[in-house]
């Protein structure tokens, strides 16, 4: 059941991604970039994103009891949140996709949404294998078969 | 009429971003589960995200979102734009970024912000920034080095 629901809002998340042109690169690009050109599409589907999801979200809080401390545990800031969304964001700025639409690209049979999703699964791996928190990570997940 | 607008560019943002909101919270509402795409890609090599199953079924549906919409209307144009090297280079920054702060486009800008957290509004301004610094360098690396 979970998962055809999962299935369903994945259908439903691309089918937007399509809609918003948010799945397609140069509008990201023409929003990211400043200067002459500036394209707002793309920050207008963010909104519309945000604004449905908040609705969402307070929806999902009525049903749920009040946890003490998981605000506090989720709202931490280290340098590895600002380091890891700057580095993510060169990628995204370098090619207008994120691994999410890059999937979307691949549906629609382009090659580049393809390479990329593969590039990015490669770069977290490397992450796993070339930092002693991504090492440990793997060997935890080994040990438990 | 609705039907015009939502073919204008501003009025499929604005439905469209509005589907994928609508996916962030059903897919919280039903399934409790966040929208994080690139910690759902990641979960394809193993990790701390519970079950995979549920994570393989959204990735699929997100694949084949633009065949079944073909089976309706004929979908929007898409094609490859930019250079191999270019979109591999981006895809590895891209994934190694999200494995090491946990973070990604959906997950941080569109379930952060509707959240809202301290960590997702830090994350967003560091997403948006190195997108525009990468965005702003694709300009700079077409002009020196794609005569065509």
């Amino acid at each position: 059941m979970i998962r055809l629901a999962a299935l369903a809002c994945g259908l439903v998340c691309g089918i937007g991604l399509v809609l918003s042109g948010m799945a397609d690169p140069a509008q990201v690009q023409a929003f990211l970039r400043p200067g002459a050109g500036w394209d707002p599409t793309f920050g207008l589907a963010l909104v519309a994103a945000v604004a449905v999801t908040f609705v969402g979200v307070i929806l999902h809080r009525r049903g749920q009891p009040a946890t003490a401390g998981s605000a506090a545990s989720t709202d931490t800031l280290d340098a590895r949140l600002i380091a890891g969304s700057l580095i993510f964001g060169l990628g995204w700025g370098l090619s207008g996709f994120s691994p999410g639409t890059s999937l979307v690209a691949a549906g629609q049979f382009v090659g580049d949404g393809a390479l990329f999703a593969a590039a990015a699964l490669i770069g977290m791996l490397l992450h796993d294998l070339t930092t002693t928190r991504g090492r440990a990570n793997m060997k935890n997940l080994r040990s438990r078969g | 009429m609705i039907f015009d607008w939502v073919q204008t560019a501003q009025g499929g943002a604005v439905i469209g971003g509005g589907l994928v909101g609508l996916a962030a919270a059903l897919l919280l509402i039903l399934t409790g589960r966040s929208m994080n795409l690139s910690d759902m890609l990641g979960s394809l090599l193993g990790g701390n995200e519970g079950p995979a199953a549920a994570n393989i079924a959204f990735l699929a549906g997100l694949v084949l979102a633009p065949t079944l919409w073909q089976l309706w209307a004929p979908a929007p144009a898409a094609a490859d734009a930019g250079s191999l090297t270019l979109v591999l280079v981006a895809g590895l920054l891209a994934g190694f970024g999200a494995r090491l702060g946990g973070t990604g486009i959906s997950g941080q800008v569109i379930l952060g912000l509707a959240r809202p957290s301290k960590r997702a509004l830090v994350a967003v301004v560091c997403l948006f920034l190195g997108g525009a610094l990468g965005a702003a360098a694709i300009g700079w690396f077409s002009a020196v080095t794609v005569p065509t």
